[in-house]
């Protein structure tokens, strides 16, 4: 989690004089402000219904409470979604670290291409991506003919598939905020330490790996969050017998309209996720103290750290394919899209650009495209900003405090969506702004927050706060330093609590479904529309041109920034 | 530095563009009615739109609204909140039996009389618009040498190996068929022994498959991966069109029916209720079954009058020599669909 690791940066506050530590505390406060409002109106205020409805549906009492526990299922179910989301925040960190580890260490273009590879399985829609898998992991697909040698495996239906298709998915989630840690560290240190005779492995050991740890922690926590609230995965590939907690809330809402034993277990959830990552918080601050007096020093060498150094051939192997397991589903819905078939085929049986067409020719799909970037544009924008702003505040809080308001911004993450969408809907339908996109935006920009609090107060954790204060010794404004000095050294974290936030909402279905209207339908709603009474191979085309639109700018961006960083070097 | 300053430009220009857009967006009413339609989406919506709304648009100017999925949980929203915002909701009937008067409308158009359709498929607040069926069916390229031909081979697993997909919802047929194959006359099924059905089922349980949705019933039947289905009629069509070698099996299969219901408080009441005459007059009815392959739902409609395709009449059970059907039960379902479901997450999950 990402707060653990803001216990870190205490030593730098700690040395203020009491006066301006009272000071930085009020601006702490009101930095917060703007975020913690805009949750309060769009997400506490609208799910306060929900926690009453637990209470008082269909009777008063702590009737809804009392059945999780007796029901049979509820607890069996939540216990298989916790070991699931732990399995695959593990596993996915296994995979995640080596990855992240090598883009710190390429040169400029090849980070670019890796960069862009991270990000793929983002633009590929969800729906498209899960149909992917589904070819991939069906009998006599490409999957279980890999594993082979293992015995016949069905896959499909089963647990290891949707463990197998979420690790893919939030792989991108853990590779962000552990290379944003990484590339803070420099790497001299750990030169230093062989040469004072500790082996390459221990000098990782003792330095490296406690120096990316807030990465590591922010990355994990997130993933295991995120993994909690599944549904759409677990629906396609799994099987309902073994449900994850989410599947089983679906049930209760839309087909019993059980809106109370549905808010109970949402309560639940939120008690048992809040309680899991305050106890790592517990267990990553023991931690924290020792990798602040390194971590702080660190940042300023960014450059040294930064320039490439050889990557040793197992790394090399190792990252190529967690780089073939990022893009996999994606280079099954590229070919899908041209295929002249009328469900999914991989690989096609024949060539078309039918679904393309289709896609051109009807206004339904190319405005709900427009209207999706629009929508993710601004969410980016909004959350950008409310998520920095609280970030920065929270970490100028007293650490009494920053825990508690941590696990509320993050709430938005751990509540699902289904409960979200429909107590969203209920205020949005007073107020008239369901059916607009400015109402889609409002409600996806709460649920982006919590993603960029995360991401720049990882980077937060890394930067050495006393640089702030040797800025104004110097004369400079605060508007100045933060502009001159906390702004670029934030940049990292903030892009990529952006990138993450526009990514939310581009692939958010269950909310923008309930909001959606004539005119305000977005690209998720299409898709899910064409696909809920049979198979429309336009989402494969829809997708695919999303993955090209998004990426290509994306990496020339960036080379063309290596470019002309490396030229300025020289 | 570069990126950061490419996306502020992105943002900035899509800022101005939604200022542009927005203010030619608001059209604002234009004098005639409008009815909010909400249905499944897809093909199974244009189809509506076609056969359907565009009829009544030429008829009376009334415009439509369409907005998919329809979601009871919405509908309770609406009411709740006191802002009912859609007309017409191609729903399941047992919300509108459960909920009648709550969160639908009764329907007291005398046009609506209730003698014009089936005995057993009518209630205070749904008459049908489209009849239909769940089919057993199976995959004729997995059963080369023996068919199955009766409803006790879809739970014999040993002469017919392969997997079973059902829709992932307890009144998909399955419980029925069940029973039906356990012994149980179709005509005493209900009141439904649920702990019997699922005794029954339980002995084919790891090798049925429950679908998430209708697509993913068609691409698994395109793929066989899947040997045989218990699908809904339009269904069934459309994953054979799309490639599955489906047979279907008429020895048992239950009918049901498709229902528009009004969500309560809409102020478009009398409007929704004429649309909904409309929709089950013989020439409406005729064109919507000809593009689905359902059945129409008036008594007085001849089904052999309407064109269908031969692909829809071989998965059509309202033609002669269908073997034994039965309506599924509307009351019951209506009464007991929540324990069911409770019970049904509760087996599917032990």
């Amino acid at each position: 989690m990402a707060a653990p690791t803001a216990t870190v940066e205490a030593p730098p506050t700690g040395r203020l004089a009491p006066a301006r530590a009272g000071r930085g505390r009020a601006a702490g406060w009101l930095l917060l402000l703007p975020a913690l409002v805009a949750l309060a109106v769009l997400f506490l205020l609208p799910l306060s219904n929900v926690v009453i409805d637990s209470f008082t549906e269909p009777k008063a009492g702590l009737d809804n409470y009392a059945s999780l526990f007796t029901d049979g299922y509820t607890l069996r179910v939540l216990g298989r979604t916790l070991l699931v989301a732990l399995v695959v925040s593990v596993l996915g960190a296994l995979l995640a670290y080596p990855y992240a580890y090598a883009m710190t260490l390429v040169g400029p273009t090849m980070r670019a291409v890796l960069v862009t590879i991270v990000l793929v399985p983002f633009w590929t829609s969800m729906l498209a991506r899960n149909f992917a898998w589904i070819l991939l992991m069906q009998d006599g697909g490409v999957i279980q003919w890999l594993l082979q040698p293992f015995g016949h495996l069905t896959l499909l239906g089963s647990t290891l598939a949707v463990g197998i298709s979420m690790t893919q998915v939030l792989l991108p989630f853990l590779v962000l905020p552990m290379y944003s840690a990484m590339e803070q560290i420099d790497r001299r240190l750990m030169a230093a330490g062989q040469s004072l005779g500790a082996t390459r492995a221990r000098s990782f050991r003792k330095i490296y790996l406690p120096l990316s740890m807030p990465g590591v922690v922010a990355g994990l926590s997130l993933v295991f969050v995120l993994a909690l609230g599944f549904y759409v995965t677990p629906a396609l590939l799994g099987s309902t017998r073994n449900a994850m907690i989410a599947q089983v809330i679906n049930v209760r809402t839309k087909e019993l309209l059980d809106f109370g034993g549905a808010g109970a277990m949402g309560v639940l959830l939120l008690a048992v996720t809040l309680l899991v990552l305050g106890l790592s918080r517990r267990l990553a601050g023991q931690q924290g103290t020792a990798v602040a007096a390194a971590g702080a020093p660190a940042a300023r060498n960014r450059d040294r750290g930064n320039q490439p150094s050889e990557v040793r051939p197992w790394l090399k192997v190792y990252t190529v394919v967690v780089a073939i397991l990022l893009v996999a589903p994606t280079l099954v819905v590229v070919p899908m899209s041209f295929s002249s078939g009328r469900t999914f085929q991989f690989p096609p049986k024949g060539w078309s650009l039918q679904w393309y067409e289709r896609l051109f020719t009807s206004p339904e799909w190319t405005a709900a495209i427009f209207n999706s970037v629009q929508v993710g544009l601004f969410t980016a924008v909004f959350a950008t900003v409310l998520g920095t702003t609280a970030a920065m505040g929270l970490a100028r809080l007293a650490p009494r405090w920053r825990g508690p308001l941590n696990g509320f911004l993050l709430s938005p993450l751990i509540v699902p969506h289904i409960l979200v969408a429909l107590v969203v809907f209920a205020a949005f339908l007073q107020v008239g702004l369901n059916g607009t996109l400015f109402g889609i935006i409002l409600a996806h920009t709460a649920m982006a927050i919590p993603f960029v609090v995360i991401a720049v107060t990882a980077r937060l954790q890394g930067m050495d706060a006393r640089l702030t204060g040797v800025a104004a010794s110097l004369g400079a404004t605060p508007f100045s330093t933060f502009r001159r000095v906390t702004l670029p050294l934030l940049l990292p974290g903030i892009l990529s609590g952006a990138v993450l936030a526009f990514v939310t909402s581009l692939d958010e279905v269950v909310i923008a479904l309930f909001l959606q209207a004539p005119g305000a339908i977005t690209l998720p709603v299409q898709m899910f529309n064409s696909v809920t009474v049979q198979i429309d191979p336009t989402i494969s085309a829809a997708s695919s041109l999303m993955v090209v639109l998004v990426s290509v700018p994306i990496l020339l961006a960036q080379v063309a920034g290596a470019r002309r960083g490396k030229r300025g070097n020289r | 530095m570069k990126t950061f300053r490419f996306l502020t430009l992105v943002a900035v220009s899509s800022l101005l563009l939604t200022a542009c857009g927005a203010g030619g967006d608001t059209g604002g009413p234009t004098g005639e009615e409008k009815l909010t339609w909400a249905s499944t989406g897809g093909q199974f919506q244009e189809d509506e739109k076609k056969a359907l709304q565009e009829p009544f648009t030429t008829k009376t100017g009334t415009e439509f609204v369409n907005i998919s999925p329809a979601e009871i949980a919405q509908v309770r929203t609406m009411v709740k909140a006191g802002k009912t915002i859609w007309d017409l909701a191609n729903m399941s009937w047992i919300y509108a039996g459960a909920y009648c008067g709550e969160l639908f409308e009764k329907l007291d158009d005398p046009a609506l009389d209730r003698a014009k359709f089936p005995p057993g498929t009518t209630g205070d607040c749904f008459v049908p618009t489209y009849r239909y069926a769940n089919i057993f069916s199976y995959n004729a390229d997995l059963y080369p040498n023996e068919k199955p031909t009766r409803i006790e081979d879809f739970f014999d697993v040993k002469r017919f190996p392969g997997k079973r997909i059902v829709y992932d919802y307890p009144k998909a047929g399955l419980l029925e068929s069940a029973l039906v194959a356990d012994g149980v006359p179709p005509e005493k099924v209900y009141p439904l022994d649920l702990e019997r059905a699922l005794k029954k089922i339980d002995t084919i349980k790891s090798s049925l498959v429950f679908a998430p949705s209708y697509g993913a019933i068609q691409q698994m039947l395109v793929d066989k991966q899947a040997s045989m289905v218990l699908t809904v009629t339009a269904r069934s069509i459309v994953s054979s069109q799309s490639g599955a070698n489906l047979v279907p099996v008429w020895d048992f299969n239950t009918t049901d029916i498709g229902a528009l219901v009004i969500p309560k408080g809409t102020p478009h009441k009398q409007l929704a209720q004429q649309m909904l005459a409309f929709v089950t007059e013989p020439a409406q009815a005729t064109a919507y079954a000809k593009l689905t392959g359902t059945a129409p739902a008036r008594s007085e409609v001849d089904i052999a009058s309407i064109p269908y395709t031969e692909k829809q009449k071989e998965f059509n059970a309202f033609l002669p020599d269908r073997g034994r059907l039965i309506e599924q039960d509307k009351q019951w379902w209506i009464e007991n669909t929540d324990a069911v479901t409770k019970r049904w997450t509760a087996w599917k999950v032990g």
